[in-house]
């Protein structure tokens, strides 16, 4: 037995604010004992709160609710913590009990929130309202119900929806994605640019990680976010010709030096330059946007598309200064910058390091792509093309020979087809248009007798990589071949562009730049560097997360705050995709992806305009609608701009508290029955099918709907049956006992629906009426005297007609017997009241015992009532078994009793 | 005799409000409607227009207008922002 020793935090913890967990906790706290409530859910009030008026009376269940519900919150002798569940609950060696649990993050600071509920409409996700019993939609940005206590709003959030969890910038497609859902097209361009710049060079030339993780991708195929994107980056476009913003007031006062305005460069600007820096792009080219401007083909990636999303940047007041090659980084330093950041990406393809690489005619695939969107394109009308690569450069290149009207144009790379680095999109895409790729070849040498190139030796490659997976390619040179080729393109790799800083910083074997993995700081303190420069070549997204870590730590270093120990990254834990799929798979539409339409091949080839057609209005919701809202709350942040308290956090994380207590009282409630085990009643088949509680919400005045209407099309109904002992006193549905509160509450909604609707038809079918508790009889007698039908049968089925009312066949048991039907527009299952068996997983070194109905038991129920098997632990109402309001509040107030006496024996014993 | 519902998953009935609230609002911008009208101009199951209606309505673009006791439905009308 667990003796029960010194004061500990709390005198007792109330597991459960529920009308008993209140009610409990309201007197000892009046005994003056010091009380912990916790409350799994957002409010107190249980389910008590939820009803539409009580039985017999007919008092208004808030009424009589919610001066409790403030009463425990605001009581000087009562904590109470909504949104936390217990994670367990252990006996101490010196008596009285451990508490571990944990507060989950609303992400609404409720000191802030004024309980405006301006998030909801704000928000663009729906869910169903549990608080409505799944009747209507709540948002995820939400307060629970009007009455509330705490009225505060809470965000679900069950974590990081896959597309935005991948994302190497930090873009979040699950935000913008909704937005557009709803039709907020500018505010999803927001929404992205607020996480990252160049939406518009992503929304062409992203590879779209996210799409590879998107859940829908488990059943039909991925949502296209990256036409989503498009869309949404085009029309915004289309309205802003220019930025709507200029620089920020507010300055740091501070320089910082970027060097290279490829997208790491641009991205780190963008931050630093929102942030108020003065920032500097110092650029080698003629134009800005490096590998953007001069790597990728405009068939993919227009340049008027690129200029307009650096116009984001510069729009901030960054300055980028053309044809300045940055010859020392110190010195830049010494030039009066505070940072300097470098992202000078890559200089150029790496050698083949074979015979004939020097041969007129061998180009690297840069240089060849770069002469191109200078405005310079070799003539190769009429020529063969070989290209040697197999990753996305070289498929870039061949693509591009082709539209320079070479006669072929002829792919041979190491790798095998399934190892090529290229995505196989791209691959199909480039075969579609006419080019040979021939997989497992390497080049022995390049020939050409004359000083040009003629042809290329090529050895088959008979494995790419080690046991290792490191890059080591074996050949057989047995098996060789020659091709013919006019111009020879190579592309296996580009060698970062850091050569000239070996000086000054330091430099990885393979070239790069030497960080911290974590703040991109180089060996020189205030210089950063980021991007391919440093990770060697890689997604572009992937250069715009580098560019914007890189100004996060940039910001601390330059305002004199600590880079260690930091979490950069504020992702919640990934979404869990299998449940996700598997609910959207349980009654969900097969919704086939929207898809990206293209022009056909051989007109692609013509030219080097975009081939790829965006989306139109009708076509980007319709694939938005696609969205499965993995992790509920889409982090548009739509909240976040209507929350006039500035209460948002979406930073907020789960908060661990560990109390100990002497003594544990479980309020932990009811389970209520599931009308789905009784399929022959149709309840989640037919819509004019509801439970109990649902039509206690539809009752209530703070109901779902406009009025008392039935749910398949709001309908007012004329005719209502009510089906008792539809979850009670059934083996079938897993629960022999009477629930002992279904006929009051049925004939309660009776009278209410008949007060409601006057002229309504209301019949009840029953087995036997059991109204055994002060003024029931009387009620039982009343809601007769008002023309309700009693009918004494048993409901063997339930069938719905072309119109949705529904047929009732049931056994006339006093009218003659035999089987009948009778035609409803709506009917009411009255589901019963099961034990809720979560209060015995709080105990994992030995919960207290059952009864035989698996409730709480209770050691003694006429001379202790509360106590359990376990020394300190009580049970408190319908978690010991099923009670009316009435019985539950009396056996609060017994066990409270019980409670303090214990406590107080303790203290004497002491 | 079987019926005629077949009920979709109800949060992708919910996440559908999103999209076609704006073409209801677009129909009751021209007039108000029932449920089951509204359902027949969008071409939608009343069962699901009944959910998104009552959804606008929850969030202040809809309300009901009143009706006669001999009247089955309400009549929803659009709210027009910054009314």
């Amino acid at each position: 037995m667990a003796a029960v020793g010194p004061p500990r935090d709390y005198d007792v913890l109330v597991v459960g604010a529920g009308v008993g967990g209140m009610e409990s906790a309201l007197s000892l706290g009046d005994m003056g004992f010091k009380v912990l409530v916790a409350e799994k859910e957002p409010s107190v009030g249980g389910r008590m709160i939820l009803l539409s008026k009580v039985f017999p009376t007919l008092d208004c269940a808030s009424c009589i609710s919610t001066p409790k519900m403030a009463a425990v919150n605001n009581h000087p002798n009562v904590r109470t913590l909504v949104y936390s569940e217990i994670d367990d609950i252990t006996p101490r060696p010196e008596g009285g009990y451990l508490v571990h649990l944990t507060r989950k993050p609303t992400f609404v600071d409720p000191a802030k929130c004024t309980g405006c509920a301006l998030c909801e409409p704000a928000c663009t996700v729906a869910v169903p309202d549990e608080f409505n019993y799944d009747l209507a939609a709540r948002h995820a940005a939400h307060i629970a119900f009007p009455q509330a206590v705490p009225k505060k709003a809470v965000i679900t959030r069950t974590g990081t929806s896959p597309c935005s969890f991948t994302c190497p910038a930090g873009v979040k497609p699950h935000g913008y994605i909704s937005l557009v859902r709803a039709g907020r097209y500018d505010q999803a361009f927001r929404q992205h640019l607020e996480d990252a710049p160049l939406v518009g060079v992503l929304s062409r030339a992203c590879y779209a990680p996210c799409e590879d993780q998107c859940t829908r991708g488990e059943l039909e195929g991925s949502v296209a976010i990256r036409g989503i994107k498009r869309f949404m980056a085009d029309r915004y476009y289309a309205g802003h010709l220019v930025p709507e913003y200029g620089p920020p007031k507010e300055r740091k006062g501070k320089r910082v030096a970027i060097v290279g305005s490829g997208p790491a460069g641009l991205a780190a600007a963008f931050v630093l330059g929102r942030s108020g820096y003065d920032v500097t792009i110092l650029e080698a080219e003629a134009e800005a946007g490096g590998i953007l401007r001069w790597g990728i083909p405009s068939y993919r990636l227009p340049k008027d598309v690129v200029a307009r999303d650096i116009q984001n940047i510069t729009a901030l007041g960054v300055r980028i200064e053309l044809n300045h090659r940055v010859a020392s980084l110190t010195e830049l330093k010494a030039r009066g910058y505070d940072a300097v950041f470098v992202a000078t990406g890559d200089k150029g393809g790496r050698k083949l390091a074979v015979p004939g690489e020097d041969l007129g005619g061998v180009v690297d695939a840069m240089d060849f792509l770069r002469s191109i969107n200078s405005g310079h394109a070799p003539d190769f009308a009429g020529k063969k093309v070989v290209v040697i690569g197999g990753g996305n450069v070289a498929i870039d290149s061949a693509r591009s020979a082709l539209r320079l009207r070479a006669s072929s144009v002829r792919m041979y790379c190491l790798e095998s087809r399934a190892e090529m680095p290229a995505h196989p999109w791209e691959i199909r895409e480039a075969e579609e248009e006419g080019i040979q790729i021939t997989p497992s070849w390497g080049v022995g040498q390049l020939k050409g007798p004359a000083g040009k190139v003629d042809g290329v030796d090529l050895i088959r490659c008979t494995a790419v990589f080690d046991a290792e997976r490191r890059f080591r390619p074996t050949f057989d040179r047995s098996v060789h071949e020659q091709v013919d080729a006019d111009v020879v393109i190579t592309a296996i790799g580009l060698a970062p562009n850091t050569a000239g800083f070996a000086n000054e910083v330091e430099l990885n074997r393979n070239g790069t730049l030497k960080v911290h993995p974590e703040t991109l700081t180089t060996s020189v303190p205030g210089i950063f560097a980021g991007g391919d420069a440093v990770t060697g070549p890689s997604m572009i997204v992937t250069s715009i997360g580098q560019g914007k870590k890189a100004a996060f730590y940039i910001d601390r270093y330059l305002s004199g705050l600590t880079l260690d120990g930091l979490r950069y990254d504020d992702r919640l834990p990934v979404a869990d995709r299998a449940a996700v799929a598997a609910r959207a798979r349980d009654g969900g539409s097969h919704l086939e992806p929207v898809p990206v339409l293209r022009r056909p091949a051989a007109a692609r080839v013509g030219s080097f305009s975009e081939y790829e057609a965006g989306f139109s209005e009708s076509e980007a919701r319709d694939s938005a609608r696609r969205c499965l809202d993995c992790g509920v709350c889409s982090e548009c942040r739509e909240c976040v701009a209507a929350c006039p308290a500035d209460a948002i956090d979406l930073g907020m994380r789960a908060r661990h508290e560990t109390v100990t207590v002497r003594s544990v009282a479980l309020a932990t409630g009811f389970s209520p029955t599931d009308a789905r085990k009784k399929p022959a009643w149709g309840f989640g088949r037919f819509p004019n099918v509801i439970n109990g509680p649902q039509m206690d919400r539809i009752l209530a005045p703070t109901r779902p709907f406009n009025a008392v209407v039935r749910p398949s099309d709001g309908k007012v109904p004329a005719n209502v049956a009510f089906v008792l002992c539809a979850g009670s006193r059934d083996e079938q549905v897993g629960n022999r006992l009477c629930s002992r509160v279904c006929c009051m509450y049925s004939m309660k909604q009776a009278q209410l629906l008949m007060g409601s609707i006057p002229t309504a038809d209301v019949t009840i079918y029953y087995i036997d009426i059991r109204a055994f508790g002060k003024g029931y009889e009387e009620f039982f007698q009343q809601t007769k005297g008002m023309s309700v039908s009693f009918t004494k049968g048993k409901v063997s089925r339930i069938e719905e007609t072309d119109d949705q009312d529904l047929l009732v066949h049931y056994e006339d048991i006093e009218g003659g017997g035999g089987p009948k039907v009778a035609r409803h527009d709506l009917v009411v299952l009255a589901t019963g009241l099961l034990p809720n068996q979560g209060a015995f997983r709080l105990f994992p070194e030995g919960a207290p015992e059952k009864d035989e109905h698996s409730y709480i038991r209770e050691v003694d129920e006429e001379l202790e009532p509360g106590k359990t098997s376990l020394d300190g632990v009580f049970v408190i109402g319908s978690a010991t078994a099923v009670r009316d309001i009435p019985d539950t509040i009396v056996h609060s107030e017994a066990a409270s009793a019980q409670i303090a006496a214990f406590l107080k024996r303790a203290e004497a014993k002491a | 005799m079987t019926g005629k519902s077949s009920l979709r998953n109800l949060n992708e009935v919910f996440r559908d409000e999103m999209v076609e609230r704006d073409r209801i609002a677009a129909l009751l911008r021209m007039g108000p409607l029932t449920i089951p009208e509204v359902a027949a101009r969008v071409g939608a199951p009343v069962y699901e227009t009944t959910k998104w209606v009552m959804a606008m309505r929850r969030f202040g673009r809809v309300r009901e207008l009143p009706k006669s006791r001999a009247d089955d439905y309400f009549r929803y009308e659009l709210v027009e922002e910054g009314r």
